[in-house]
């Protein structure tokens, strides 16, 4: 496959993740305490749900071309779109015990598929 | 139904503040659930403007991170669980019992996953998920007879480190506000 393709998908892939997280963050917030099913009512929830869908399927289409070595640790991506979005969208603090965190467990799944 | 959805959505990034304030009139089952939040409200002092973006739940304390944490983790076991079950389930005498274990392993872990982002920053919860990677490594290699190469450990102490010191940066913020 076509580099340039690729590397759009690695980009959708990392970003649906992360967007997927937070719309389930977004529905998940304003959730009455104790009351799971009133999640059902949140259109956040699906917008989330649609979000891990584009990621699923992101992923099984780098799998077709590029071997399981690389496409597995390209998720660890995902958490690095996460911090971000996080300060952007909800105003997360970012500190450096976060951002030496993240870069830890994404070099940590990296190893993982040398 | 339409009305809720319609006021719900106009929240916005606003919903954090809390559910008790802001609900409809019409929506009655919303407003009983309502009732039971003051409970969080109060723990939460004349709450300073800062408080207002963040979200009242991670000013709750830290106690609640510890439940999101705790529900990651749980989450990502019930993620590998479920991938092992489908693993195995070819070489066992009840295939299909097997995978409709798994596909309910999966949804138990997708449920908990989402309720966990309820119970912090999304930048320290979102993260713990990767506990699955050494959690499958772990089944890899007790179940399934798997090697264990110096990069499995390597790669899981750096995960572990990383996951250690993210549940830290919550508590030392907390410690800031």
């Amino acid at each position: 496959m076509n580099a340039a393709i690729e590397g759009i998908l690695i980009i959708v892939m990392a970003i649906s993740g992360s967007l997927g997280a937070l719309f389930f963050k977004l529905a998940t917030d304003r959730l009455p305490e104790g009351q799971i099913l009133t999640l059902l009512r949140i259109p956040q929830l699906y917008i989330g749900l649609l979000f891990y869908a584009v990621n699923f399927i992101t992923n099984i289409v780098l799998l077709w071309y590029m071997p399981f070595t690389i496409v597995y640790p390209i998720t660890a991506l995902s958490y690095i779109c996460t911090l971000l979005i996080s300060r952007i969208v909800l105003k997360e603090p970012i500190n450096r015990e976060k951002v030496l965190a993240i870069m830890s467990i994404a070099a940590g799944v990296v190893v993982l598929s040398l | 139904m339409e009305h809720d959805q319609e006021v719900l959505s106009a929240q916005g990034v606003e919903s954090t503040q809390g559910a008790g304030s802001v609900l409809p009139e019409g929506s009655a089952s919303l407003r009983e659930n309502a009732l039971e939040m003051p409970k969080a409200r109060e723990s939460s002092p004349a709450a300073a403007k800062k408080s207002e973006v963040s979200g009242k739940k991670e000013k709750a304390g830290h106690g609640t991170l510890k439940l999101g944490i705790a529900m990651m983790l749980l989450s990502a076991v019930c993620g590998s669980t479920g991938q092992l079950v489908w693993k195995v389930a070819p070489d066992t005498g009840v295939p299909l019992l097997l995978y409709l274990v798994g596909v309910l392993l999966y949804g138990v872990g997708a449920v908990l996953m989402m309720t966990a982002f309820r119970y912090g920053e999304m930048s320290i919860l979102h993260p713990m998920l990767s506990a699955g990677y050494v959690i499958g490594l772990f089944y890899g290699a007790v179940f399934l007879k798997e090697e264990i190469t110096w990069q499995a450990v390597v790669g899981t102490l750096l995960i572990m480190i990383g996951m250690f010191f993210l549940g830290r940066s919550g508590k030392s913020e907390e410690g800031q506000s």
